[in-house]
């Protein structure tokens, strides 16, 4: 187990530096210069090469990224170009906010999702697996950014129950925080909800068509825990790798959602940074985003010999 | 009537189809009494999972019970509500499943299995729910009991694992055991430990067994009663001593008569008239596979194949024979070139293939050829039968097109499929016509030799006949060289000329077929014949072992030898008893 998670480790090093020259590459090869955009109306060609200069883009690419890749190893991420303020800080703040949003999320989902799976399983082809299966269909098909509009517009306008747009940290005023949390997670839930319980119900169905399903229930035991004792546990293990996935890709990746309701998470900062050719934000969210994937899967790895006790680390 | 277990009277069950509906098992009628071992035999499809399903109301959401009553004990089952039911099943019937590396849960502790049964049925503590699972693992034979309640399936063998089956069925003490096909999936040996351990428990308890077949072996050896059903019906019933001599309906003769080894004729022995070079030549072949360990622990070995060598004459057919994990399709495989020998030399028509390359092994391989056991997976479901058939063609680049499917259709005609099944997909064949199909695939080039591995283990007992006649036929008129794989000796006899018999990797005894079945002399091959099940009336008693066939300063490799696996055994070699018969011995230490 220890020489697994160590193994996993030592491989994560290759992974994160081809991830940091691919960024690297492809942040320098989109058009745009990022000491003109920083010098905005200011016309002087003086004062941008200057610019230039203390942003360190005169030096040929590969010193580039060397003086880069050395900075990282230091345990600094470097500066940002907009605002001055170290990639670190300004990213931490960021992932804390992102993380309030997707991991309740998540965990809503997957809470609603399994049972929903299972149930929709166990009734395959009958009217509560029908009546599940539509419901999944429209989530998936809704386009988030859509959906949160539509919550805002009943929720905030209409009805008036809720703050409509914006952020307030849950150090201030814990209640008004979670207020303002409701609707971008319902938003962001209902998709991942749709694609958790479509695999949990495939899982199952497959689950509940081998031998010992048929032999627990030839023992006499009830249905219910037909589906919690021999189903859940098997149908869960395949399920963990998608949800593990999933939480990888929505901590970088929540940006329609937090634009939507502008809230500061990491998303639109990246997306605002990529716009202002901020290379060294860029680059340092994509490089935590991918060892934020590195984790979850280890995370995964680590916890799935618990549901399938065949797979040994 | 009220002594009677089970009562079926004009069962009938069947699906819809479209807007018909199909019976699946026509006024079935059946009894068993207490105490009674009934078989109920018949092949795949034939019905007989569906009536002990619905003896267990356990019938899939689609079928539908058309007619007919099930009494188990005098009481309707078919009435039961669903609460009455679930404490009618596992209580007064319980089911041993064929499979036992599906029917255990692997995510769920042996302990937990066993107790879940007992939880439901009765009112015991939890220390006396763990007490009566022990002393019921300690009934089934199985070592440390305690231990294996905290362990998980998967860290059992099949027999094992069959016996935590059994005993968690035979726990709830069941008035009736249902057993589908308890033994199919085990190696002989094994099989006969289970059946054995099996029929001890149901005789101590006095219930009654229902055992479903298609092995008419187990049969004649094991039952008292029996019922054939063909296609939905139960065409005979009777005692099994009386069916087996005197077999009335057709269907039944043709079942009987379709037992493997059981009309064993005096095969005419391969004789080596003019000397010819092998096809096949392999001096001490070792397959080793690495076990990965930790990250820093250098990987273990495995050895899968030890120190064999084997030839094979044009035109012959040896039969290799072991248990599975012994490393036969290890062996057949790396005969292909399929798996890589770490040392020893293979020669197949005079090159050396051990160091061949890659590019060099292709051109090879259209003379060598292998069939798979399983016909449901070794062909691609979404080609057409002559595209599977044709695809070894394609490097026939000088051959037109048409020319090419006439080749396919020849060779289909060969196999004893006509031109119809030119355009159908796998799923629209049966298991045998698949099997012919792979045939045909591995002789469409005319190899000049074929590794069968298992051809008919997956298949019924009457197309398995079909399949081995075809298969003998086919190799009288093509004359290849085959290596047959099987872990049946009783199918061996009728096809092979030479039979040789593997235990962990070893070569243990090697010899004529008829010199094998008349006098086997390695202890391992005569557990192997002794406990394949016979019909009665064809028991053959094994000559008595004499220990002075062996010089005084060698010993049998024993199996126990071989499970210790010290370095020793580097020493064994095969002894020639003469005629080519020989054995595994070592030499022994004074």
């Amino acid at each position: 187990m220890i020489a697994y998670i160590v193994k996993k480790m030592l491989l994560a090093i290759p992974t994160l530096f081809i991830v940091a020259l691919i960024v690297f590459c492809l942040m320098r090869s989109i058009p745009g210069d990022p000491a003109m955009i920083l010098a905005g109306d200011i016309n002087d060609p003086l004062i941008v090469e200057q610019i230039r200069k203390s942003l360190g883009l005169d030096q040929p690419l590969p010193m580039q990224f060397f003086l880069w890749g050395k900075q990282v190893l230091s345990g600094n991420l470097g500066f940002s170009a907009m605002t001055g303020e170290p990639v670190f800080e300004t990213m931490s703040k960021r992932i804390g906010v992102t993380a309030l949003l997707v991991v309740p999320a998540l965990i809503l989902s997957v809470l609603f999702a399994v049972p929903a799976g299972l149930y929709a399983a166990w009734n395959q082809n009958k009217k509560g697996d029908i009546t599940i299966m539509v419901c999944l269909i429209v989530a998936i098909s809704i386009p988030s950014f859509w959906m949160g509009m539509m919550l805002i517009l009943i929720f905030g306008v209409w009805l008036g129950w809720l703050p409509t747009v914006g952020y307030v940290p849950f150090g201030e005023d814990f209640w008004q925080a979670g207020k303002y949390m409701i609707l971008p997670v319902i938003s962001i839930m209902l998709v991942e909800m749709a694609t958790i319980t479509r695999m949990m119900r495939s899982n199952a169905i497959e689950v509940l068509r081998q031998d010992y399903i048929t032999h627990a229930r030839a023992k006499g035991v009830s249905e219910r825990n037909v589906l919690l004792k021999h189903t859940l546990k098997n149908s869960f293990a395949p399920t963990l790798t998608l949800i593990g996935l999933m939480l990888g890709s929505l901590l970088g990746g929540a940006a329609v959602v937090e634009t939507v309701f502008s809230i500061p998470g990491i998303g639109r900062l990246l997306v605002d940074s990529i716009y202002a050719r901020d290379y060294a934000v860029v680059q340092g969210i994509l490089l935590f985003v991918s060892l934020i994937y590195v984790i979850t899967n280890l995370l995964v790895d680590v916890l799935y010999p618990f549901f399938d006790p065949r797979v040994k680390l | 009537m009220n002594n009677l277990l089970v009562n079926i009277k004009d069962l009938t069950i069947g699906f819809p189809n479209g807007g018909e509906i199909f019976n699946a098992v026509h006024h079935v009628n059946l009894e068993i009494k207490a105490g009674e071992v009934f078989a109920l035999v018949g092949e795949s499809g034939s019905g007989k999972t569906l009536v002990s399903k619905a003896i267990l109301n356990l019938l899939p959401d689609t079928a539908l019970i058309r007619s007919g009553s099930i009494e188990i004990s005098g009481e309707d089952i078919l009435s039961y509500s669903p609460l009455e039911l679930r404490s009618y099943r596992g209580k007064k019937v319980g089911m041993v499943f064929q499979e036992p590396l599906t029917s255990l849960n692997p995510a769920l502790s042996i302990g937990m299995q066993l107790s879940e049964g007992l939880k439901i049925h009765s009112d015991l503590t939890s220390a006396e729910v763990k007490n009566e699972c022990i002393k019921m693992l300690n009934r089934v034979y199985m070592p440390n009991p305690e231990e294996a309640l905290k362990k998980y399936p998967h860290e059992f063998s099949g027999g094992m694992r069959q016996r935590i089956m059994l005993a968690s069925v035979m726990l709830l003490k069941p008035d009736l055991l249902i057993a589908d096909e308890p033994t199919t999936a085990l190696d002989v040996i094994v099989q006969k430990e289970v059946l054995d351990l099996m029929m001890e428990i149901v005789s101590e308890e006095g219930i009654g067994l229902m055992l479903i077949t298609h092995d008419l072996a187990i049969v004649g050896e094991y039952a008292n009663r029996i019922a054939v059903m063909e296609k939905g019906r139960i065409v005979e019933t009777g005692n099994v001593e009386e069916i087996v001599k005197n077999p009335s309906h057709p269907y039944t003769k043709k079942l009987f008569s379709s037992v493997p080894g059981n009309a064993r004729q005096e095969k005419p022995r391969y004789e080596d008239t003019e000397p010819k070079p092998p096809i096949v030549n392999a001096q001490n072949i070792e397959v080793t596979f690495p076990i990965k360990k930790g990250l820093f622990t250098p990987d273990q070995k495995f050895k899968a194949v030890k120190d064999v060598s084997i030839k094979i004459s044009p035109g012959e057919i040896v039969a290799l024979v072991g248990e599975s994990g012994s490393g036969k399709s290890t062996l057949g495989r790396a005969l292909l070139k399929l798996v890589d020998t770490s040392s020893g030399s293979i020669e197949v028509l005079g090159t050396d293939i051990t160091n061949l390359s890659d590019g060099d092994i292709k051109d090879m391989r259209q003379n060598m050829q292998l069939i798979f056991q399983d016909p449901f997976s070794s062909l691609d479901p979404r080609m057409r039968v002559e595209a599977i058939v044709s695809e070894p063609l394609r490097h026939m680049n000088n051959v037109s097109k048409p020319e090419k499917k006439q080749i396919v259709k020849s060779t289909l005609v060969e196999v004893g499929l006509g031109n119809e099944f030119i355009d159908r997909y796998p799923h629209e064949l049966s298991g045998g016509q698949r099997q012919r199909v792979c045939i045909a695939r591995s002789i469409i080039m005319k190899p000049d030799f074929i590794v069968a591995d298992e051809p008919v283990a997956a298949l019924d007992v009457t197309v398995q006949k079909q399949i081995l006649e075809l298969f003998s036929e086919l190799q009288k008129k093509r004359g290849f060289s085959c290596l047959f794989i099987s872990h049946d000796l009783a199918v061996v006899s009728d096809v092979s000329s030479r039979i040789m018999v593997m235990y962990h990797g070893y070569i243990v005894e090697e010899g004529q077929t008829n010199k094998i079945f008349a006098n086997p002399v390695h202890p391992y091959t005569r557990a192997l014949l002794q406990a394949a099940p016979k019909l009665p009336g064809h028991d053959v008693s094994l000559p008595d072992l004499t220990t002075e066939i062996l010089p005084d300063n060698l010993t049998f490799l024993s199996t126990e030898n071989i499970k210790d696996d010290s370095s020793q055994l580097k020493r064994q070699f095969l002894y020639d008893l003469g005629d080519g018969h020989k054995v595994a011995v070592l030499p022994t230490e004074r």
